[in-house]
Formats: structure tokens, sequence, C-alpha cells
């Protein structure tokens, strides 16, 4: 072994790409039977069926548009224009054991077109302008925003808003658990997926959520305790 | 290597296998989905890495954490109520559970909702329509309750009250052929919808085959005195609303 080889940094290690090659396990939809005639229900128009599964679906419902919608836009909004979709649209469905995926496409469809109205209003603006007249850039739509409720770590920024910015198809899986501690049978119905498929996104979103919290909080304190510069100045 | 930089002993990095399967049983952990299994291969791992405690504890924390930051946000759902469509509108919903006076469907373009629509609800064009309209057993069993208090009254057209019924019953399949064959003669069963919608499938227990669970939908029919909708009153009160259906053409079921 060479004692004089410098010390050798370990590369981290990569997730390795998400296969979902079990499509044919997510096609098989299961349905509890007192659910399939809820939904049947509902799909004949009768109301106070739609009204039971929106009282049962809307918590997790609100969990996807937190996935999925700009920072600023408010969650309560987006869920009534779900809940008005949902009442409209209902009866076009075809098939019961869809419902749960279609209303979760409506609610993506929601916070999108949230973001999309947004970015237009934002350009029809005349830009705000600065103390020196030069005009200031607005936030990018997902910029993470303070919320009340929402506990800060030591950077400012909630785990919330850090479970917002993990890669497509990690965060939504974690949101869904913690706001309506779904099974992971339940979150592969609503996204299409098995449920170990589930269950390993899940995992690794924790993964990249703990390394989030803890990078951030290591340059957090890198900025308050700026390390005693030692030897001669270049 | 410069000398007065100190020689830090590396640590070996965990295989990516076991990293992999450490999160895995982390994540177990913190859903309560461990088994005892689980834990002892955790505790395997964590013999040789002990630092995965802290990512235990770390992980654990985090959901803490996240499940009260999204708490209000589960609130404000709890808050959201469905919307009602505009009463006026052809395509709204109505449902009424009203002692005798009681339907469950839609008045819409085509199916009597405007004047000189030339059809009545109970009558169908096509099975897509249909399924649409009356959404299987489902419906029909919400029919019954909603009749709970009406004994359905045969449809007078096409009765034949003096059939005699063919075959014995033997078997729960031919109970319901003959409630086919009964209900089309005296008009209260109109067909059975050919699609059927699969709930579950699992393993035979004795290994022949699966056990397949599936929705069968009945089309049935029935006289009521009026049909009603729901609409709001002068009080801004739900209250039905009585809705006339122009006399359908004779056609053919």
């Amino acid at each position: 072994m060479d004692q004089t080889a410098p010390p050798t940094a370990v590369a981290p290690a990569s997730d390795p790409p998400i296969v979902e090659a079990e499509a044919a396990v997510a096609s098989e939809r299961v349905l509890d039977p007192s659910e399939a005639a809820l939904i049947a229900s509902a799909m004949a128009s009768n109301h106070a069926a739609v009204e039971e599964l929106w009282r049962a679906h809307r918590r997790w419902i609100a969990g996807v548009l937190m996935a999925h919608k700009p920072a600023w836009a408010d969650v309560e909004d987006l869920l009534q224009e779900v809940a008005l979709s949902l009442v409209r649209k209902v009866h076009e469905l075809r098939d019961p054991a869809a419902f749960r995926p279609w209303l979760r496409t409506v609610a993506i469809n929601a916070a999108h077109a949230a973001g999309r109205s947004g970015a237009r209003r934002r350009r029809a603006l005349r830009p705000a302008r600065g103390p020196d007249g030069m005009p200031v850039e607005d936030a990018p739509d997902r910029a993470p925003q303070h919320d009340d409720h929402a506990a800060s770590n030591e950077s400012g920024r909630s785990l919330l808003e850090l479970a917002r910015t993990l890669p497509e198809g990690y965060g939504e899986p974690l949101i869904l658990k913690a706001v309506h501690n779904l099974s992971y049978r339940e979150i592969g119905a609503i996204m299409g997926l098995p449920e170990t498929t589930i269950e390993t996104r899940i995992a690794r979103g924790r993964k990249q959520l703990r390394a989030l919290a803890a990078s951030l909080a290591t340059n957090q304190s890198r900025r308050e305790h700026p390390a005693t510069r030692q030897g001669p100045l270049p | 290597m410069n000398p007065s930089t100190p020689h830090t002993p590396q640590t070996p990095a965990p295989p990516r296998e076991a990293l992999d399967l450490a999160d895995l049983l982390i994540s177990r952990v913190v859903d309560g989905q461990a088994s005892p299994r689980d834990w002892s291969a955790l505790d395997a791992l964590a013999g040789q890495h002990p630092l995965l405690w802290k990512e235990l504890a770390m992980a654990q924390a985090q959901d803490r954490q996240l499940r009260a930051e999204l708490a209000p946000v589960a609130h404000a759902a709890e808050s959201i109520a469905l919307p009602t469509l505009d009463h006026h509108d052809p395509h709204q919903p109505f449902t009424t559970e009203t002692g005798s006076d009681a339907v469950v469907g839609r008045v819409g373009p085509g199916l009597g909702g405007e004047p000189g629509a030339g059809r009545g609800v109970g009558q169908f064009e096509e099975p897509s329509r249909r399924l649409g309209a009356w959404g299987g057993w489902a419906a029909a069993a919400v029919l019954a309750l909603a009749f709970i208090a009406v004994r359905p009254e045969p449809m007078p057209r096409g009765a034949d009250q003096s059939a005699s019924l063919s075959g014995s019953i033997q078997s729960a399949a031919d109970a319901f052929n003959l409630y086919l064959e009964k209900g089309k003669r005296d008009g209260t069963v109109l067909e059975e919808l050919p699609q059927r919608y699969l709930l579950r499938t699992e393993p035979a227990p004795d290994g022949n085959g699966y056990d397949v669970v599936y929705l069968r939908q009945i089309v049935e029919r029935t006289r009521v005195q009026g049909l009603y909708r729901e609409a709001i009153d002068e009080r801004g009160q739900p209250a039905p609303a009585p809705v006339i259906i122009p006399a359908p053409a004779a056609r053919p079921l």
C-alpha cells in the first residue's frame, strides 16, 4: 500500500434508474366490492355517492396537489376545482377501478394549470422595479415559500418544501404517506404502480430527504462558523 | 503527498446493496411495517455500520415533522365540501328518495330533459348510454333502498302472470336464470349487461385455477308515480322539485 498516496474521495452512490417492469401488475386493478358499488353509483350520477367519495378521498387529493402545485398556489382553491371536476365528470368514467388514477390526474392537471396561469399572469404584469430602477425578477414557480404551519430546519426551509424538490416520482408517494397514512398498496392504486415500487420509492425518497437536510444543515453551519484559516495568505 | 497534510484513514464505504437494503429496512421501521426478520437484518447491518441507528432516528424524526407540516393541509381538505351544480344545468345529476316517488338517475339531453325530447327515464338507446345512466346493480341497489316503503309494481304491458315457471331450482345459477326469465316476462327485467367488472382474483385454495370475484349488472324497470330532482327552495334549503317529462312516442324497448 502506498503510504504517500493522498486520501481517495469516495464517490457517492447514485440511485439506479427506476424500472417499472411490473406494469402488468399495475393494470390489475383490485377494488373492494363496497367501494366498487359506491363508485358505480357515483358514475350513475347519485350525488350522495359522489359526496361520500369526495369525503373519503379529498385528503389524499390534497397530498397530490401539494406534491405538484406551484408554491404560491392555494391548495384549498385547487381542491375546489378538483371537487367541481369530480361532480361534472365522474359519470364519464367507464371503469370503477380507474377512479383513483383518474382523480389523481384531475388533481395534477389542476396543479399544473395553476402554474401555467400564474406564469402567464406574471408575464402580463409590468415587472416591479427595485430601488435602482432595474426590473426585479419574479421568483420561480416552485421556489420554496415559508408556511406559517411549517417547521423550518436550520436553513429556514421546511421539510415539506424539501420534499417537494425531490425528483419526479419520489416526493408524491412520500407526501401521500404522510398526509393520509395510506398503505403502499393504496398509494400504488392511486399512482398506478405496484406496491413494491411504492415501497422502494418511499425508502429512497426518505434517504434523499435525509441527505438534503443534512447538506443544508452543513452549509448553514459553515456560513455561521467559517473555518479559521491557517498558513500564509495567497 | 504534502508532509504537512495529515493522513486521514478512510472508513470503507458500505456496499451499495447493503445501503439500499438498509434504506428499505429503515423505511419499513418508520412505517411500522418491519417484521422481526427485518429488525434482525437491520441489527446485523448496524453491527457493521453503527451510523445506521442515527439514520433511523433521523428518518423517524423527519417523518413526524412531515406529518406535522401536512396536518394543516389535511385539515383544510376536510373543510372543502362538494359543490352542487346549478339546478338549471341540464346535466345536473339528481337523486330523490321520497316515499313512493323515488328514482335514481339523470335527466339530460335526449333523456327527457328538454321539452319535446320524446323520451323518458327508463327508455334506453344503446348499452353504453344505459350503463352511463344507471350504473348497474349498484344503482339498482339504491333503487331497492329507495322503494323500501313501496312494493314495485310489475309493468302492465307484456305481463303474463299466468306463465308457469320453467325448470326446477338446483343452484343459485338456476335461481338467477329463473329470475331473469320471469323478470323479462313481466317486464321488470330488461337485460343483463354484457360488461362485467373484475373486483378481485386470487389463487384457488385447492390449487385448481383461480377464484374470481366480479360485478354483474342487471337492468331493471319499475313504475313510480312521480319524478323529482334535487333543487333549492326559496330559503336556500334542499327540496325536491317535480320533473315533467313529455310522454314518449311509442317505441319498442
